[in-house]
């Protein structure tokens, strides 16, 4: 009797148990990362009696969670790649308006430019049509600098959001790496067979915030921590211990940030995750984006320079510069790399500007010869010779100093600032020069207006990229290139988000709670515990009967 | 399968969202009139559109500098007019003073007659455009071509030169909108001695010798030649100045033809299709509706409700 009693007991303390799990599942039905919970009965052993074995009631072997490592390591990978596209998608779409948008597109200040040009070609001695000109002249060099501002502004949200990414992943590896130290604590509590579920969970949840900052891999550990890779195999958490992740200015250009790990950089070697969305967008659009419309700028620039001065003014003088691209006004930054001691100067060279590429080049002297490499495609053009000389680029000259010591190098950026600098020098419209001959200073020819056809002309002549593009051409390409980079993101950001979808549901199918199912869990577990306490009411009958009997 | 319940209510959720964002596409192809709404919508067709718009404005640039010319050809063709008028008018004054029945004080009051009309015609000749320019002055256009000399008598200067300005009317095509005085009215001899009368050059030069010499009762029939042969120059600049007029008109008609057509081009390109929007909007509404309805009766469902 004792027996049923002791049976009995066993039940209704498993189904309570039953119970509680079931009630903890509906209350985390709508908590983020956690896995529905089980309880595992196994009966409990049997008692030899009689020569036979009678059972003994029911035991809680686990309380398990439904976990599977491949589905929760698919999960990881496609919340990394669709953090990678949506952040780029989403960034690209931003340049992609501001390319296109009348407001700040280029192009429509290009052809209101050439149109007044043409106003005082049809009319040179008139000063209205010459104010125009002017004008005009000053708007498009101010709509150069507005797009290249904005592209600045892209740029800082850039800078900020891979911050605020190194920010939460740094966050995130040290909870985890108290999460680790937790478990393994649990873990050596028991002996290592009842899992800390709910600790489990979380750890996970936060694996996965990571690998939607950037791509991780995993490796758990016997003690049960795990330890987190980024990039090519760099640590991020190991243990309890984790390494930490910044931003550096790279040491030519300060608004250019490298992600380091632990002040080692592995910018090179990070994929996936929202912060390589970023890099992806600075590297593979902004940064060809800004060299694009800089070569359009230094085209303006130095080709309408070029055809006005030789012209003669209302004034009967020689004409002079139209626009500056800095100081010198076609003057091209070259910047040190650290450790150099020369120096050098570049500037745009009018007879090859045709030539000029949207890429950046790096000098290098090693001794005995010159070589330039061009970074867009990394080709290397080698010059003999030692400082002081000069070097012929595409669409560029570098001058180099004396001073220029072997291992010297330089970078030179002959479009990544163009659109920035670019002003127009023209404020007094007598200074256009629209005349191609003249009578002597203070004698123009003031009907004459063969450069103004001249310049007119640049709106239609190819000349950049090697003479195939026109100055508009180049613009249009911007416009194209952006906007097929942006199309692209968005296709590939979609169907990263239908993977996500997938992964996700085969978690959530797996893991996720059912209200319904809990449901009737609730009624299998009550009902269950409700049959065990009427066991006891028969074992109590039982015993009655029996003292009842001895009673007589 | 298992249905996760937190699950199948964000999918839900989700693809409401969806439909949302899709029906705001719709909704903003509708108000702007455009299909693409970014360049991303259609790379290629971007590209397009800002080829087609950079195209059709510079055909409206031609079509301007066209206007330009037209203005100042006219102006020259009804200026050369006069000059015509005025020439023939001398001539008939010439045919008629070299008449040996007229007395020295008939050809004197024609003489003093040709004089005032050659003052005309140097006036003609130094008319301004509406902007203040020469007409008849090649690039030197603020300086007066033509006028006639204090010392030596009878003598003229041409103070322009012998350039003509032109006008872009089409990628490849020039037009040249006025012709150098020293062409139309001839070149003068200047400070030099005037060669004898039949192989004068300069018109205002060749009248005023013919006027000379009806004054001095010397007449010389030669002089009949120099006035017809500025006449013919004349003629000749004015026949030239109405074939660039009708070229200009022909250029013109093939800008407006051209404009049209890539207009056509742009709208198909870049207009939305009004009818075809509607019917997706529309569409678009059903199924969001749909997906609401279902998501609140999907909602209802639960074996909570008969516990």
């Amino acid at each position: 009797m004792s027996g049923i009693l002791g049976t009995a007991l066993s039940g209704l303390m498993a189904f309570q148990r039953a119970l509680d799990t079931t009630s903890h599942n509906i209350a985390n039905v709508n908590t983020e990362g956690y896995s529905r919970q089980q309880v595992q009965l196994s009966a409990a052993s049997a008692n030899f009696t009689d020569g036979q074995y009678f059972g003994q009631g029911v035991n809680v072997a686990s309380v398990s969670r439904s976990y599977d490592q491949f589905i929760s390591a698919q999960l990881g990978v496609s919340t990394s790649a669709y953090g990678e596209s949506n952040t780029l998608s989403t960034m690209a779409s931003r340049i992609d308006n501001i390319t296109s948008s009348d407001a700040t597109s280029l192009a429509p200040a290009l052809k209101s430019f050439f149109n007044s040009v043409n106003g005082v070609a049809n009319d040179p001695t008139s000063i209205p049509a010459r104010e125009v000109m002017t004008s005009e002249a000053d708007a498009l060099a101010h709509q150069f600098n507005q797009l290249s501002d904005k592209f600045g502004e892209l740029r800082n949200q850039t800078n900020s959001q891979m911050q605020s990414s190194v920010d939460d992943i740094n966050l995130y590896a040290e909870s985890l790496a108290s999460l680790n130290s937790k478990i393994a604590l649990e873990k050596s509590r028991n002996s290592g067979d009842q899992l800390p579920n709910d600790l489990l969970d979380q750890r996970d949840l936060l694996i996965n915030k990571i690998a939607q900052k950037v791509s991780v891999s995993t490796l758990a550990q016997d003690n049960g921590t795990v330890d987190v890779f980024i990039g090519k195999g760099q640590a991020l958490v190991l243990g309890a211990s984790t390494a930490k992740l910044s931003l550096e200015s790279s040491s030519t250009d300060p608004e250019h940030l490298e992600i380091a790990l632990d002040g080692k950089q592995i910018t090179k070697n990070i994929s996936g995750g929202e912060l390589s969305g970023a890099l992806k967008f600075r590297d593979q659009i902004l940064d060809p984006a800004q060299k694009q419309l800089g070569l359009v700028a230094a085209g303006v620039a130095v080709k309408l320079n070029e055809v006005h001065s030789t012209g003669y003014d209302l004034n009967g003088d020689p004409g002079t510069e139209m626009f500056s691209l800095g100081t010198p006004s076609l003057g091209i930054p070259a910047i040190a790399k650290p450790g150099s001691v020369g120096s050098v100067t570049a500037s745009y060279d009018p007879s090859t500007i045709g030539q000029l590429t949207p890429s950046d080049y790096e000098l290098s002297f090693d001794g005995s010869s010159f070589s330039l490499k061009n970074l867009s495609d990394n080709t290397v053009k080698t010059f003999p010779g030692t400082p002081p000389s000069t070097i012929s680029g595409p669409g560029f000259s570098i001058s180099t100093d004396a001073s220029v010591a072997a291992n010297d190098s330089f970078l030179i950026r002959p479009t990544y600032n163009a659109a920035q600098n670019i002003t127009s020098k023209i404020t007094d419209p007598a200074k256009i020069a629209a005349a191609g001959t003249t009578g002597g200073s203070g004698l123009p020819n003031t009907g004459d207006n063969t450069v103004a056809l001249s310049l007119a002309g640049l709106e239609n002549a190819t000349v950049l990229s090697g003479g195939k593009s026109t100055l508009s051409d180049s613009y249009g390409k911007l416009v194209f290139q952006v906007g097929a980079q942006t199309h692209s993101a968005q296709v590939s950001s979609s169907a990263q988000e239908s993977l996500l979808n997938q992964a996700t549901l085969e978690r959530e199918s797996l893991a996720g709670v059912n209200l319904d199912e809990e449901a009737a869990n609730l009624l299998k577990y009550q009902q269950s515990y409700q049959a065990a306490a009427q066991v006891v009411t028969v074992a109590n009958t039982l015993f009655d009967t029996l003292i009842g009997a001895i009673r007589r | 399968m298992r249905i996760s319940s937190s699950w199948a209510h964000q999918t839900a959720v989700n693809s409401m969202l969806n439909q949302q964002a899709s029906l705001q596409q719709i909704q903003q192809q509708l108000s702007t009139g455009k299909k693409l709404l970014t360049p991303s919508d259609d790379p290629m067709a971007a590209a397009r559109i800002i080829d087609l718009n950079q195209n059709i404005k510079q055909n409206e640039q031609y079509q301007s500098n066209i206007n330009t010319a037209r203005d100042r050809l006219s102006q020259q063709e009804s200026v050369l007019q006069s000059a015509t008028d005025v020439l023939q008018k001398i001539n008939e004054l010439g045919v008629q003073g070299l008449n040996d029945t007229n007395s020295p004080s008939d050809r004197a009051s024609i003489a003093g007659e040709m004089e005032e009309l050659n003052k005309q015609l140097l006036s003609i000749a130094n008319t301004k455009s509406p902007s203040g320019e020469y007409l008849f002055s090649g690039f030197k256009s603020t300086t007066q071509p033509f006028s006639k000399n204090s010392g030596t008598t009878g003598t003229y200067t041409y103070a322009g030169d012998t350039n003509s300005r032109s006008i872009q009317i089409d990628t490849n095509r020039q037009i040249t909108d006025g012709d150098p005085g020293s062409q139309v009215f001839g070149m003068p001899t200047g400070s030099a001695t005037l060669p004898a009368a039949g192989s004068i050059n300069n018109v205002f030069e060749a009248i005023d010798k013919f006027a000379a010499d009806l004054r001095a009762n010397a007449p010389n029939s030669a002089s009949l030649d120099d006035v017809s042969k500025s006449l013919d120059k004349v003629l000749s600049v004015r026949s030239s100045v109405g074939i660039r007029l009708n070229a200009l008109d022909k250029q013109d008609e093939m800008h407006t033809d051209s404009v049209l057509e890539m207009k056509t081009v742009l709208s198909a390109t870049e207009d939305v299709d009004y009818a075809e929007a509607i019917g997706r909007f529309s569409q678009q509404t059903v199924s969001l509706q749909a997906a609401q309805q279902t998501f609140t009766q999907l909602k209802k469902l639960s074996l909570f409700n008969y516990l």
